[in-house]
């Protein structure tokens, strides 16, 4: 049977089109992403021409395979299964391409381009690396914080910096002088500069305030359309002239009417521009009490004394009318939160300053960017579009990709950020219709999850309305859900249209449900149940977390008994402890995938705590932490009888006192004594193995809990690694970084369990989900130095709508434009709650439980959930069971929380025996490095050459004069190597002076003769020495006229002082051991006599070893 | 290419060897093979019972190409221009670079784009690529390229310098000068670059014999593929593998091939070690020399040795960040050594409690009586460092550097034990390798120099001599000519094999692609792939080719390269008979739960230690206040830079100080001016930073400093106005900074108050400056986190009107806190009634704390279950109670 959107499905193949499709949950798109992919691909010369964009490596790593495997089958026969059958020949052509093309896909998969927009954005840049200005061998990291705060640090010492003073001091008055914080805060700027630096790149200041504060008019004048959209059409009938009474009344009676006066002034019919402020003002004071409440009745204080029966009549039955009007109602109160329309000068030289430095601050972002090699997706982003702005776009394209890109996949479309849609652009700027090119961009503006990264569903929505600038794209709706039971699509699609807006708004990010079909239809079942819970308290942010976490466990084990795959979809981490620790005691063990900080695991705590006490021997805590872990497991009164009265002291110190570790109890001096065994480990080449060696030492692997403890320790120990800058690393750095990682999911627990977080969960389906805490609120995002709120426009081409509000300022009490902004923010906010609800809903399979907690309000009636909460989002549908009848059990809460007694290795357990370490081997003495050594060194190497070039032509043929004309050699020699032109001088003289005195001097002579037998210059030997290979180098060696061999090394050290002769023998002294070996080697080449020395040319010094011993045996 | 078009056959190993030992030349295609064919030449002569012998001609390319050019520069009759190396071509590069750089938009790394232009030079020459085709290319990238080529060219020109590329060039034009060469043999090579067959053409056409050398022949040969669970497991698999041969057959030759080794150096060395010598591992002992080899270096920068040499390079007398001081004083090579190791620690965390962000060595001196060593060694290096002239050249900086770290005691021991003086000997051959830089650059300015060196160190890679081993660990690149008995390579998934392309950027990749040059496109990249794979394949009768079926989130499966070899079993190649030795501890664990834990109470009749902090952290956690107070867990903390939030307090408190002792009593405040007032405090200010600035002056730079006045009058001025404004009742200040020494249950307490004000009818208000949170709903809790003014109100003498928090905070400043009847202050609590009441609950409350806290009650039991800002977990192990 074919699925009832077929044409639809059979339309997306179309090589010809651009399509935009928006695909609900189930529906199966990645099947025709793959479909659609196959079909490009047979109809291009080069599969790189088809460009497929993933949103994560895992999904780009997924699809490759899936297409792979589509290849692989087309090798096969046709398969049998209908939905089977297309795939299989779409990759069937695509097989014959590649015959055709000798395209080896199979053999080189890198070949097809399927990847993350970072990935493309990071080939991008490395193919342009000078028009990018990011230079080549670019690292990414995920997590730049580290440089965002050191970037901040040094943004904010610019004030010292005559050009940012101003700017900088601004801003630190601003926040009460608090430099951290300042620092802090820009810091997180840079996190988010994504969304600010693009428009902060013309410097024109005076043209961006009208620019923001005609957004801050529009957004007003939004306001205002929506008020008028949904005033009842009597308040517009009956409000003026009721207005125009009262105004007349209230001046009568001496009383207030300055907001009614200019209402009732007010002519026309109003629709939403920013003149008519002032009436609705009006119409809200009219209609509104003081806080903001539908007035019950009126009176004179407003302008209706009873005298006048009539107008307080037709008031009282207007405002009789509205009863029911909560939107009006709702939308006329938030008049109250409407800014000004224009920064207050005080508000806008902040934001000048701000304007100011941020740009600034990204500078020094790219500096730290700079200097450690590594930089966050955002710069490369842009990067990558700076490149393509730059350089001749399409052609430079061109260029670094060695090809056209003919065909753009992009999947999940709907998380895109306005930094990837510009750069989507780019790529597609200079196409025409009709030139064969085309986009497809599949998703699902529903499960839009990602603000936090950036992205803005109002992009997809916008797309389907108009294309890209270059093409036109049209857009296709798949309603067939595959996955889930029909119950589930039931359920969602009566609830969720009520959880969605009921208009689209592309500037909000408001998107409208859309309905699902159900692939098949079964046997109704309960499958989805709201599990209510209540909070009798009222106080704690986390309504009733233990009940929660036992009624997860109950259905886990109804689910595992029934041999169904469950997952548990938190909105927040927090929100899970308690019930981990349930499935824990349980017995159940399950996945948690980035859900427990790396920083609680006990092994990575103490492992931190080993890493800082052997780092830092002034580290109490850590000292103490260490002896207190369960491989030294000491006791309190241990601990206190060996510290406790030396309370400033080193621990090491306290520890080698012998005297001191007495005072121990027995068992404790033992403990005491195995940790000072380990500790005394020396000090290693990498920080990890030293770590490890003393941890290993410690018994540290017997004391974790469980085999997930062994997993975090690795990762613990691996980080370690990675920061290691010689045996050290920052421990505040360390702490930070062990802060970013989470441990690993239990690797003894099969994927039947699943805990994570619904944002992780985007993509995967199962058998059972459950979602709990929905009463809970997430955490509130850190205040913004800046508030940068940027909406799409309604149309392509259209200026984007950007709000901006700088921080209250420590100095003032209100900023109403800062709350406007905020609010913005929180509807946009509101909106993607509503997508992540739908997301968590349609994981299921075939079974979704609810779980969420009201407050018990003072009159012991179930209390409405809080604003930010899902389950206020779901309230509608859900009311009735939390307002039936309950009750709350508190005896759990006192079960979960009884502390236990440490665990420790008993204190005979022993390492397991190891051979002792050989001693450590004998020392040599360095010489400190000077650069007159150093010079020495390098004229003496020159000397050397020469000298061996002499020894090569025979003394006979050189003269001083010869030396001399070789000068330049050396100086060139000698200048490569580093030595400044005024050394120079000085340096070749010395050369010139050693050859010239070797050629004088009688034996320097005869050493460097060309007549003698076998006179080599520079020779290299090889024999045994000890059972082991040694090559040496001689320089100079021959057979006298006697038939003796001669090794002579020559020695260019100078000496000026009185001693010479004891000079000459201490350098005797030095090679004695050497020559003597150069002697041994050539006695077992020949059975002539060997005689050896040291000729020194600059002092034309020469001295033989042992000379009457040899000469004894000749 | 015209070497294929050689007749003769190539040469078999043997016979290669032969004609080494009459004096030929073999030229090999990696270091590793040079040093293979050595050591294989030496066995031989060995074998025939020599026991010396010349040494053998036996170099890689590179070491060939720079004797070549030794031996032309003493051939020739006129100079022959500089040869530049690698760091000297680099610094010119950047050169090149910055001089094009415009100031709007720097390049993120000057650096990292010399380096890769320096490759793009090499390929041109290398191969030979025509340069028209640069300048006219329509890639900015490639004519950027082209512009820098041309200016390199111009200033070689000028200087007389020839970069390693060109040079070789020289040698082909010259190449007569070589006639009398012996003959050379190849081995080893791929591919021979246009410019590497034109020299051996060259030579051969000056008559040098030059021949190949074949790789030896196999008959029978194993080979299969085998699936791991990650990349990592694979080096564990490969290092099993090896060592259950190398004990199996202590003869064979063992090759273990990791491609992109230089990256996982760390990692793959560890697996080793663990495999091969688990026991050295836990002992920290030095592993044994001859159980394995890894030919890759590990970055200079990274031996401890050298990172303290560096990290001391980065000090400066006259103002340095903490952390860096601090990073030195954790290094090695420190004067004082070992003996004042336990002293250094103290100094960091002396100069932490203080809240040090920023050493002088004038800040510095009165701290470092306690290590005497240290202090005179800094003494004298500071004297040094001042005395540094702002710029010299490289050869001059060495000499400097190496004088700094003279003064400060490095490298410790003037006889460093084995790898460590291996080390040393190394720094100074770096020093040597600086100085050399002097070729191409005149001088530099020390932060220059001192960055230069810091990155050319993190570029050296190092790699102390070990004897030769049976079982070698190697890249992909170096394992060219590998012959063993037995090979692993790894790294054989789809992702990585064949690797992606990597094109120079520098060069039009359509040319590069064309040419065939390397990493140039994904075709290049297969057939590379292709015939290392089948190389691989032939090196050794036993080969193992793995790979990762995982890496992090995404599922890899076998390259198509070696999909047709037949599947090993992991469990027999490499099986697990012996569990590592973590899962040999790990299943030896003897657990036993801490049962008999109290803490001991406090002695009778001993001074309790802890004061006032016993209140607090005794109320939050009876195991913070145990372990903070008794047992001195005070933890490290690192200052932030400017000043801490309890010195910007004690500005406030000492401005308001002077202001009172000035006004005295309301009725003055009332009748100054508000000129008068603003004066004053304008006094008050100048007072209390005087005060502060005497010791923190590099915390509060001039700027930060008027900011931070500023703000303190305004501060200061509101405040005023509030006195003004929200008290009913005339008042004098009767004290200011009070001292008041008291005992709770015995337990001596000094509390300081910051001011007493006396109404007319003689009842005191102790008052509490506070410029942070305040909360004084607290004081009425069981266990109050905010102990001060209920215990100064318990201990108060006179007669008592009410105890205030005074909250200096910006448009937030105010009264809080209880006072007796018929006091009217604004922000005061309304039940006044009840005042007698509460004091005397408080009373009771802290009484029973205190009590607590002598009874040694340490329960790990934070009130409302919120650590705050505690930062003990690691000791009261909460997460390891549950
Ligand atoms: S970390 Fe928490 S539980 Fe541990 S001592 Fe501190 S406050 Fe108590």
């Amino acid at each position: 049977m074919r699925p009832a959107d077929h044409v639809q499905r059979e339309t997306a193949l179309d090589p010809a089109r651009s399509f935009i499709v928006q695909a609900p949950a189930g529906s199966g798109k990645t099947e025709l992403l793959i479909q659609r992919y196959l079909r490009l691909l047979s109809t291009v010369e080069k599969p790189e021409s088809v460009v497929a964009i993933t949103f994560t490596r895992k999904a780009a790593a997924e699809m490759l395979r899936r297409v792979l495997e589509a290849l692989a089958d087309a090798h096969g026969k046709e398969p049998t299964e209908e939905h089977k059958r297309q795939t299989w020949a779409l990759a069937k052509a695509v097989l014959d391409r590649d015959e055709q093309n000798d395209w080896r896909i199979e053999e080189n998969p890198r070949r097809l381009e399927i990847q993350t927009i970072d990935a493309l954005s990071l080939q991008l840049v490395s193919r342009m690396p000078w028009l990018s200005r990011m230079g080549p061998r670019l690292e990414m990291v995920d997590d730049a914080t580290e440089m965002y705060a050191e970037a901040g640090l040094r943004t904010v010492a610019l004030l010292e910096e005559e050009r940012y003073t101003h700017a900088v001091e601004r801003l630190l008055r601003h926040v009460d002088n608090k430099q951290t914080r300042l620092a802090k805060l820009i810091a997180n700027m840079l996190g988010r500069r994504e969304q600010w630096l693009r428009h902060l790149i013309q410097n024109d200041i005076g043209r961006m305030r009208a620019q923001f504060e005609q957004s801050l008019e529009r957004g007003v004048e939004r306001a205002l359309r929506e008020l008028a959209k949904v005033t009842p059409p009597a308040v517009l009938t009956e409000a003026p002239g009721l207005m125009r009474f009262a105004a007349a009344q209230l001046r009568a009676d001496g009383r207030d009417a300055s907001v009614l006066d200019p209402a009732a002034a007010f002519e026309g019919t109003p629709s939403g521009r920013l003149e008519e402020l002032p009436f609705w003002l009006g119409v809200q004071t009219l209609l509104l009490t003081s806080s903001y409440d539908l007035r019950k009745r009126v009176n004179k204080g407003q302008g209706f004394p009873t005298t006048n029966k009539a107008e307080k009549q037709r008031m009282e039955s207007l405002l009789e009318d509205l009863r029911g009007a909560d939107d009006f109602v709702e939308k006329l109160k938030r008049l109250k939160d409407l800014p000004q329309t224009r920064y207050s000068d005080e508000q806008w030289t902040v934001i000048e300053a701000l304007l100011e430095i941020l740009p600034a601050a990204a500078g020094q972002l790219r500096l730290v960017f700079g200097e450690r090699g590594l930089v966050d997706f955002s710069e490369l982003t842009t990067a990558a579009l700076h490149a393509l702005e730059d350089g001749q776009g399409p052609s430079d394209l061109a260029m670094a990709f060695d090809r056209k890109i003919e065909h753009l996949l992009v999947d999940e479309f709907q998380d895109t950020s306005q930094s990837q849609m510009a750069l989507l652009e780019r790529l597609t700027e200079g196409w025409t219709p009709g030139d064969g090119r085309t986009v497809f961009l599949v998703g699902d503006p529903m499960q839009s999850i990602y603000r936090f990264r950036e992205a803005e569903v109002g992009l997809f929505l916008r797309t389907v309305k108009s294309g890209l600038p270059t093409v036109e794209i049209e857009p296709l709706r798949l309603t067939v859900n595959f996955r889930s039971r029909s119950n589930i699509v039931g359920w969602v699609n009566e609830t969720f249209p009520t959880v969605f807006p009921a208009e689209e708004d592309i500037a909000k990010g408001a998107v409208r449900f859309a309905e699902s079909a159900c692939a098949s239809e079964e046997a109704p079942g309960p499958d989805v149940e709201v599990h209510p819970f209540w909070d009798p308290q009222g106080s704690t942010a986390e309504g009733q977390p233990e009940a929660e976490a036992a009624k997860v466990v109950e259905i886990v084990e109804r689910a595992r008994a029934a041999n169904k795959s469950v997952a548990v979809l938190a909105r927040a981490r927090t929100h899970l402890p308690h019930i981990l620790a349930a499935l824990r005691q349980a017995g159940q063990r399950y996945r948690a995938i980035e859900i427990d900080p790396l920083a609680t695991s006990p092994a990575v705590l103490d492992l931190m705590a080993l890493t800082a006490a052997l780092l830092h021997p002034g580290d109490r805590v850590s000292w103490l932490a260490v002896l207190r872990a369960p491989w030294c497991g000491l006791s309190l009164a241990d601990l206190h009888a060996l510290t406790g009265d030396a309370l400033k002291a080193a621990l090491p110190e306290l520890i080698e006192d012998a005297v001191r570790r007495e005072r121990l109890s027995e068992d404790g001096r033992r403990r005491l004594e195995r940790l000072r065994a380990a500790m005394a480990a020396p000090r290693q080449r990498t920080l990890r193995a030293w770590v490890e060696g003393v941890w290993l030492r410690l018994g540290g692997p017997a004391t974790v809990r469980n085999e997930a403890g062994l997993v975090d320790a690795e990762a613990y120990l691996d980080l370690l690694d990675k920061l290691d800058e010689g045996c050290d690393v920052d421990l505040d750095r360390l702490k930070v970084q062990v802060a970013n990682l989470f441990a690993a999911p239990d690797p003894g627990a099969g994927d039947a369990i699943e805990v994570m977080t619904i944002h992780k969960a985007k993509g995967l389906e199962f058998d059972v989900v459950i979602v709990p805490g929905l009463g809970r609120r997430a955490k509130g995002d850190d205040e913004q130095l800046l508030l940068w709120l940027e909406s799409p426009a309604d149309e392509r081409g259209g200026e984007p709508e950007l709000l901006l509000a700088p921080i209250k300022s420590a100095a003032t009490k209100e900023n109403p434009i800062y709350n406007f902004v905020q609010s913005r923010e929180g509807e946009k906010e509101r909106h993607e709650r509503q997508r992540l609800l739908y997301v968590a809903a349609t994981r299921a399979k075939s079974e979704l439980h609810w779980l969420g907690a009201v407050k018990i309000d003072k009159n012991g009636a179930a209390g409405e959930p809080g604003k930010g909460s899902m389950l206020h989002l779901l309230w509608p549908r859900v009311k009735e069971t939390f307002q039936s009848p309950f009750e709350t059990d508190e005896a759990l809460v006192d079960e979960t929380r009884k502390p236990q007694p440490l665990r420790r290795l008993a204190s005979d357990w022993e390492a397991p025996q190891l051979e002792t370490p050989a001693s450590e081997d004998e020392r040599k003495p360095v010489d400190r490095y000077r650069w007159e050594g150093e010079r020495a060194r390098l004229a003496g190497t020159v000397v050397h050459d020469l000298l061996q070039e002499i020894g090569r032509e025979g003394a006979q043929a050189w003269s001083a004069e010869r030396v001399r004309s070789v000068r330049p050699r050396f100086e060139r020699a000698l200048r490569s190597a580093g030595v400044r032109k005024h050394d120079l001088e000085e340096t070749v003289d010395m050369v010139e002076r050693a050859a010239t005195r070797a050629l004088e001097d009688e034996r320097g002579r005869w050493i460097l003769d060309g007549n003698h037998e076998e006179a080599w210059s520079e020779v290299s030997l090889a024999g045994m020495d000890g059972g082991k290979v040694i090559e040496r180098r001689i320089d100079r060696t021959f057979i006298d006229k006697d038939g003796v061999r001669w090794i002579i090394d020559f020695k260019t050290s100078d000496y000026t002082r009185e001693d010479v002769e004891a000079f000459l023998r201490t350098r005797m002294e030095a090679y004695r051991e050497q020559m003597e070996q150069y002697r041994s080697l050539y006695r077992r080449l020949e059975s002539r006599p060997v005689r050896i020395g040291l000729y020194f040319p600059l002092l034309g010094a020469w001295r033989e070893y042992d000379a009457q011993a040899d000469a004894a045996k000749v | 290419m015209s070497l294929a078009a050689q007749p003769a056959a190539p040469l078999t190993r043997d016979e290669a060897l032969k004609l080494v030992e009459s004096g030929a030349t073999l030229v090999t295609g990696n270091d590793r093979l040079a040093r293979l064919l050595r050591l294989a030449y030496h066995d031989q002569r060995r074998a025939a019972g020599e026991t010396a012998w010349a040494s053998p001609h036996v170099h890689s390319w590179a070491v060939w190409m720079d004797r070549l050019w030794r031996d032309l520069v003493y051939r020739s009759t006129q100079a022959l221009p500089q040869r530049l190396n690698a760091d000297q071509e680099r610094a010119l590069w950047e050169r090149m670079i910055r001089r094009r750089e415009s100031q709007e938009k720097p390049l993120l790394s000057v650096e990292a784009t010399a380096e890769t232009v320096r490759a793009a030079w090499r390929l041109t020459v290398e191969w030979r690529l025509d340069r028209g085709v640069l300048e006219a290319s329509e890639s900015d990238d490639v004519r950027a390229f082209a512009l820098w080529s041309a200016d390199f060219e111009r200033a070689c020109a000028e200087e007389g310098f020839l970069d390693s590329a060109r040079a070789v060039e020289l040698l082909i034009e010259r190449s007569a000068a070589f006639a009398n060469e012996a003959p050379v043999l190849l081995a080893g090579f791929d591919v021979y670059t246009p410019q590497q067959t034109a020299l051996l053409d060259a030579f051969r056409r000056a008559g040098v014999a030059v021949r190949t050398v074949g790789p030896p022949p196999r008959q029978e040969r194993v080979a299969r593929k085998v699936a791991c669970e990650t990349r990592r497991d694979e080096v564990r698999a490969a290092a099993r593998w090896a060592k259950r041969l190398a004990d199996a057959e202590p003869e064979a030759r063992i090759a273990v091939v990791v491609p992109g080794l230089g990256a996982r150096r760390q990692e793959v060395e560890r697996i080793f070690r663990e495999a091969f010598d688990a026991e050295a591992l836990m002992l920290g002992a030095a592993p044994r020399e001859d159980a394995f080899t890894i030919a890759a270096g590990l970055p200079l920068a990274r031996y401890p040795l050298v990172h303290s040499a560096l990290t001391a390079l980065e000090m400066n007398p006259d103002g340095m960040p903490f952390s860096t001081f601090a990073a030195w004083l954790r290094g090695r090579g420190l004067p004082g050594g070992r003996s004042e190791r336990s002293a250094r620690g103290l100094l960091d965390r002396k100069l932490r409690d203080k809240g040090v962000s920023s050493v002088t060595m004038r800040g510095l001196s009165s701290w470092l009586k306690e290590t005497p060593k240290l202090g005179k060694a800094m003494r004298r290096w500071a004297k040094r460092f001042r005395n540094l002239p702002a710029e010299q050249s490289p050869a001059e900086w060495t000499d400097s550097f190496s004088a700094l770290l003279s003064a400060l005691g490095w490298p410790g021991r003037r006889k460093p034990s084995g790898e460590d003086f291996q080390v040393v000997e190394k720094w100074n051959d770096f020093l040597g390798a600086f100085a050399a830089l002097g070729a191409t650059v005149d001088t530099m300015r020390f932060d220059e120099a001192r960055r230069t060196l810091a990155r050319m160190a993190r570029q050296t890679p190092f790699q102390p001599a070990t004897g030769p081993s049976r079982v070698e660990v190697m890249d992909l690149l170096e394992s060219a000519g590998a012959e063993a008995d037995h090979l692993w390579a790894m790294g054989m998934d789809d992702e990585s094999w064949p690797a992606p392309a990597r094109p120079n950027p520098f060069l039009p990749i359509k040319l590069q692609r064309e040419r065939g040059l390397p990493h140039a496109s994904a075709e290049v990249e297969l057939a590379f792939a292709r015939v290392e794979t089948q190389r691989l394949l032939e090196s050794a009768p036993d080969v193992v080719l793995s790979y990762a079926t995982a890496e992090e989130d995404r599922a890899l499966s076998a390259s198509a390269l070696i999909a047709a070899l037949p599947e090993g079993k992991l469990e027999r190649l490499a099986p697990l008979t012996e569990p590592s030795l973590i899962a040999r501890l790990y299943a030896g664990a003897k657990i036993e739960p801490l049962l008999e834990d109290a803490a001991p109470p406090v002695e009778s009749g001993q001074q309790a230690p802890g004061g006032k902090s016993i209140f607090e952290f005794q109320a939050h956690c009876p195991f913070r206040a145990f372990a903070t107070l008794r047992l001195g867990a005070k933890e490290l903390r690192t200052a932030d830079p400017g000043l801490a939030a309890w010195e910007r307090g004690h500005l406030v408190h000492d401005a308001l100080e002077f202001v009172w002792d000035e006004l005295r009593d309301s009725r003055e405040l009332e009748r100054r001016s508000q000129e008068a007032l603003t004066q004053l405090i304008r006094g008050g200010v100048d007072h209390a930073m005087a005060s502060l600035l005497e010791s923190r002056r590099e915390a509060l730079p001039p700027r930060f400093e008027q900011v931070e006045r500023a703000r303190l009058e305004d501060l200061l001025l509101e405040w005023l106005t509030i006195e003004r404004e929200h008290r009913g009742d005339a008042f004098r200040v009767a004290q200011v900074e009070k001292e008041l020494e008291t005992k709770i249950r015995g337990i001596a307490v000094k509390l300081r108050i910051d001011r007493i004000d006396e109404l007319e009818d003689g009842r005191q208000l102790i008052v509490d400056y506070k410029t942070g949170e305040t909360k004084s709903k607290e004081w009425d809790k069981e266990r109050s986190i905010e102990p001060q003014l209920p215990l100064y109100a318990i201990s108060h003498e006179s007669k008592l009107g009410g105890a205030l928090f005074a909250k200096l905070r910006a448009m937030d400043s105010g009264f809080q806190g209880a006072v007796a009847p018929a006091i009217s202050i604004k922000g005061a609590d309304k039940n006044q009634d009840a005042f007698e009441e509460r004091v005397e609950l408080w009373r009771q409350n802290l009484e029973a704390i205190a009590q607590e806290y002598l009874d040694g009650e340490a329960a790990v039991d934070p009130r409302d279950n919120k650590c705050g800002y505690c930062r003990l977990p690691a000791l009261c192990r909460k997460d390891d109670r549950a």
